[in-house]
């Protein structure tokens, strides 16, 4: 196997290794592999960047919805723990 | 239940912590459990164990900061208890379904209906975009629980990959699997309901 086919990189190895690289360092076959592929793929591009939007909203996660039924939660709560209302 | 040995100036005191925090514990997490009685328990639970540990509350952070932190802890055990049980039932480590093969064609190329789009516009960032955080909630709820329970424990762990691997009992491989899976559905998923259905 050539060096040039040691460095191809396709799609989906390519998503593979921008999750992983988060996790520990990618070998340098794998970083220049995966930099040619990102250099010349709108997709995987797309992909990187919104995988790491992702990882931002999870990370600073605003948390949504009004929850129903609190007073009933903390009936229970009352209850279970026998405190005064 | 261990009433007796508190004044009633302690009970007092936290029968007002439960009428200020309850909301905010049960959004936090509704947020991060599917079904919405076992996250009911779960703010239960945080509140018995904050009883219990009253004594131990030393007033150096607020008892919302408190409360908050013995729920992440009910909501990593509950992680680990759904993960586990998850293995027990199917014998092996459940990675699951590959989602690289629907989103990707043999050759390694994105699915023509699957592939990212890079119009900037499409995962725009917008602080006030309710659409979005509606979106990541919906997908999150959509993913099978043990990629769920992966990617939230991610981020109730602060990230630390040993000590969630170690929690879950996951080798590092299927760990980082498991991460790569759970984005691949979690990001087509957001996609398709911000855009392709655009709700």
């Amino acid at each position: 196997m050539g060096v040039i086919d040691t460095l191809k990189v396709s799609c989906s190895k390519a998503s593979v290794l921008i999750e992983r690289r988060e996790l520990h360092k990618l070998d340098l076959f794998e970083r220049v592999g995966l930099g040619f592929h990102l250099r010349i793929c709108g997709a995987c591009k797309a992909y990187e960047k919104q995988s790491a939007l992702i990882d931002r909203w999870l990370e600073e996660r605003r948390d949504s919805g009004t929850p129903t039924d609190i007073d009933s939660v903390r009936e229970s709560i009352y209850r279970r723990i026998d405190l005064p209302r | 239940m261990t009433t007796a040995t508190k004044t009633s100036a302690q009970q007092t005191q936290f029968a007002e912590w439960v009428r200020v925090h309850t909301g905010d514990l049960l959004r936090f997490a509704r947020n991060r459990v599917k079904d919405p009685a076992v996250a009911d328990d779960l703010v239960q639970l945080t509140f018995v164990s904050a009883w219990e540990t009253l004594d131990r509350f030393a007033g150096d952070s607020s008892p919302r900061t408190w409360l908050f932190a013995i729920l992440k802890h009910k909501l990593a055990d509950h992680y680990r208890k759904v993960y586990r049980e998850g293995i027990k039932v199917s014998g092996t480590e459940t990675v699951g379904d590959d989602p690289s093969e629907t989103l990707f064609v043999p050759n390694g190329h994105w699915h023509s209906d699957h592939r990212p789009q890079h119009e900037e516009d499409v995962f725009q960032e917008d602080d006030e975009n309710e659409k979005l955080d509606r979106a990541l909630r919906h997908c999150l709820d959509a993913l099978p629980e043990h990629w769920r329970t992966v990617v939230e424990m991610k981020y109730l762990l602060d990230k630390d990959s040993d000590a969630i691997r170690e929690a879950l009992g996951l080798s590092e491989t299927n760990y980082w699997q498991q991460v790569h899976r759970a984005k691949l559905k979690l990001r087509a998923c957001i996609e398709d309901r911000l855009i392709r259905k655009n709700h």
